[in-house]
């Protein structure tokens, strides 16, 4: 062996810083292509991908408290509108109600004055039929107290004279 | 001689570079060292490292979620970044990428010692090419940032102060790399004089203590130290 030493300041130092030189560059180079850069890459992109994450996150719920507002909104509507119906079928109802009872009481006011006719009509009837019944009468007894004493035309003349003595008032009433 | 010979003694206590490969270059006889050797073996160990992780981070690119290799590496990534970014903040990106191969490069050396290699950290030609590598890209930064105030800056706040700050500028590479090339030489010295120097039944467990301060503990804090400084430096530069 022809080298010992600690530490010398001449060429073989030199020499050494030169292979050591070497060996950096050759180190910063390869370590930089396969192992910095890949691991700062990977790095990277998981930090990109986690913030991306994040903001899909923050998004999709920003989305989700819009909708709820939405069919909150929606919902209250529903109701409102529940009401207005139930507003108006009562409404109709009233109003259908009220119909009703007005046809009721014309209907009623219509039978009534019909049957007002119908009493008129048959009074009418009693009364013609009661004058039929007088005359009957009246010629009845007139024939039976005249019998002997006077014609037939005598008598005539005789009826029409008590008829109109009885007048158009008593028969027309 | 004789009577200087220390009977306890079994080996040579050994912590020197050896030279493994000689070769002529410019007129002069030069070595290829265990040091030069352990290098390219971390070199290719670190490389190796780089093709597993990216076999995987790219056939885990499809599932989105991370096995226990690729947590570890994002974990380092994260961990780096942060430090990056603790002191160059917004300019830390450029940097993270050169600081992380030190990082590693330097933490790789100083624990090679627990695998039996001697820490190439523990030669001066290494930390000294770490310490102008520093130096390097610090003034490449200020000039780029201050144009020629990067010159004009060394006399302020008083142009007295010149000199001063002329050897402020240029301890600051020496200073950074002779700290770690002492740690780990220190490291180095205290182990092979304890595997030297010790009876066979010292060797047994009282090492793994040394260890544990000499390489892990000392190699990882003057890994961190080294590439802080280097970062400092920088953001020195860039106000």
């Amino acid at each position: 062996m022809g080298l010992d030493r600690l530490i010398g300041f001449d060429a073989q130092l030199l020499t050494e810083a030169f292979f050591t030189a070497i060996n950096i560059f050759i180190l910063f180079f390869g370590l930089s292509y396969l192992l910095f850069n890949p691991v700062r890459e990977v790095l990277e992109k998981r930090r990109q991908k986690i913030a991306g994450e994040l903001a899909d996150a923050a998004q999709d719920k920003k989305s989700a408290a819009e909708m709820k507002a939405e069919y909150e909104a929606k919902l209250k509507d529903v109701s409102k509108e529940a009401d207005a119906i139930l507003e108006e079928a009562r409404r109709k109802a009233k109003t259908r109600e009220a119909e009703i009872i007005e046809e009721a009481r014309t209907e009623a006011a219509r039978i009534i004055e019909r049957a007002g006719r119908e009493v008129e009509l048959e009074k009418k009837k009693a009364l013609d039929d009661m004058k039929q019944e007088i005359v009957s009468i009246a010629s009845l007894m007139a024939g039976k107290v005249v019998a002997a004493s006077i014609d037939t035309t005598i008598q005539n003349s005789l009826i029409d004279e008590t008829l109109k003595e009885m007048g158009e008032s008593t028969w027309q009433s | 001689m004789g009577m200087m010979k220390i009977p306890m003694v079994v080996h040579e206590p050994d912590f020197m570079i050896h030279g493994v490969f000689r070769f002529e270059a410019f007129g002069q006889e030069l070595w290829i060292t265990d040091t030069t050797v352990g290098a390219w073996i971390i070199t290719a160990v670190l490389l190796l490292i780089g093709v597993i992780a990216r076999k995987k981070i790219m056939a885990a690119a499809e599932s989105d979620v991370p096995g226990m290799f690729q947590s570890a590496l994002e974990m380092g990534m994260e961990a780096l970044e942060n430090m990056a970014h603790g002191i160059l903040s917004g300019n830390a990106r450029k940097f993270v990428n050169y600081i992380g191969t030190i990082f590693l490069f330097i933490l790789f050396c100083n624990l090679s010692g627990l695998f039996g290699l001697r820490a190439p950290t523990a030669d001066y030609g290494v930390t000294f090419l770490l310490g102008m590598f520093t130096f390097f890209i610090v003034n490449y930064q200020g000039i780029k940032n201050r144009g020629f105030g990067h010159f004009t800056s060394l006399f302020q706040p008083i142009p007295v102060l010149f000199p001063i700050n002329v050897i402020g500028e240029i301890a600051n590479p020496i200073s950074i790399s002779l700290r770690l090339f002492a740690n780990l030489l220190s490291g180095v010295i205290i182990m092979g004089l304890w595997y030297g120097m010790m009876p066979w039944f010292a060797k047994i467990g009282i090492p793994a203590a040394l260890h544990v301060y000499c390489d892990l503990f000392s190699g990882c804090i003057q890994t961190y130290v080294f590439c802080m400084l280097t970062m400092v430096y920088i953001s020195d530069k860039m106000e």
